[in-house]
């Protein structure tokens, strides 16, 4: 369990979502650069790798192989910084004003169904690797 | 498509790095006061979590779009490091796996339905309130002109707007957003 009255582990925490929004900035763009297409491509394969992530390890945590620091730090923390809600949110909005109302649905059904999908697939990966 | 003057790349990734860190800050506290608040049992924590982030997301995009305060500088800290860290993806889709594989069927399925309803409600809500909010500042400026609440909901459904693009400092209209 995660001790918050400990300032460095909150500090941890805080350096590892910092480290983990920048890739998200990053990677987003090179994305959006490279991909011609105004479907939100990149908050779609951050988030599906993110979730994959997640998985992982909660699996290696859950065998020990993590401490349940580490996790904090890499699942509450980076992972947490990485992916996001509000951006999908306002994009699924955001596609369906452009009336297209189908991309929208394709977008958020699409990356719940994927991000369950890369949970479980983490989840079996993780569990091997332990 | 029109392009604002690009802010340096320090400067934005800047930006990005102390939301970022301040954002997952925020969340770890939020969610382990209401952890102890309301129990462990339901992910309440990420709901609320989820649900104001995308809230201040579009009050904060739409008053960068009207250029009202919010600057390239300060969305991409708001916007992109704070909330973006602050709301989580991972651990929604991991919070409704765990629910689902301890037969929590029916709290699986309304997590996932309450989180993406709620989100598209918390963004048109942020975005109304944020109209609301600069048709007061317009009034303010110009007493003479009322704005019937047709003006005010018309925007939010119909009219072709401009945004900022969420990865960079990019005009992107709608018409694109459904021509593509």
């Amino acid at each position: 369990m995660l001790d918050l009255s400990s300032i460095g582990m909150t500090g941890l925490i805080g350096i590892a979502g910092a480290c983990g929004a920048v890739a998200r900035y990053l990677l987003g763009r090179f994305v959006a650069e490279r991909v011609g297409t105004r479907f939100p491509v990149g908050t779609f394969c951050i988030n599906l790798t993110g979730a994959f992530l997640i998985g992982i390890i909660f699996a290696l945590a859950t065998r020990h192989v993590i401490s349940a620091a580490l996790q904090s730090v890499l699942a509450t923390g980076f992972l947490g910084g990485y992916t996001t809600f509000s951006t999908m949110s306002w994009e699924g909005v955001q596609l369906f004003r452009g009336s297209s109302y189908r991309y929208s649905l394709l977008y958020l059904g699409g990356s719940v169904i994927c991000g369950l999908l890369a949970v479980l697939l983490g989840l079996l990966i993780g569990g091997h690797l332990a | 498509m029109t392009k604002t003057q690009p802010l340096p790349g320090r400067r934005r990734i800047t930006a990005v790095f102390a939301g970022g860190f301040l954002g997952a800050i925020a969340r770890a506290l939020v969610s382990s006061f209401l952890q102890a608040e309301l129990g462990k049992a339901w992910p309440y924590d990420i709901l609320l979590i989820n649900l104001t982030g995308a809230f201040v997301l579009a009050f904060v995009t739409t008053l960068a779009d009207a250029r009202l305060w919010i600057g390239p500088t300060r969305r991409l800290f708001i916007n992109v490091g704070f909330l973006g860290a602050y709301t989580t993806f991972s651990s929604l889709m991991l919070g409704d796996v765990l629910l689902a594989q301890g037969g929590h069927w029916w709290g699986a399925a309304s997590y996932l339905l309450i989180s993406l309803v709620g989100g598209l409600l918390a963004v048109l809500l942020g975005d109304l309130g944020a109209q609301f909010f600069i048709a007061r500042q317009q009034k303010r400026l110009l007493p003479t002109k009322r704005i019937s609440t047709q003006e005010l909901f018309a925007p939010l459904l119909h009219e072709k707007r401009e945004h900022l693009d969420m990865q960079d400092d990019v005009l992107v209209s709608e018409q694109e957003l459904s021509e593509d």
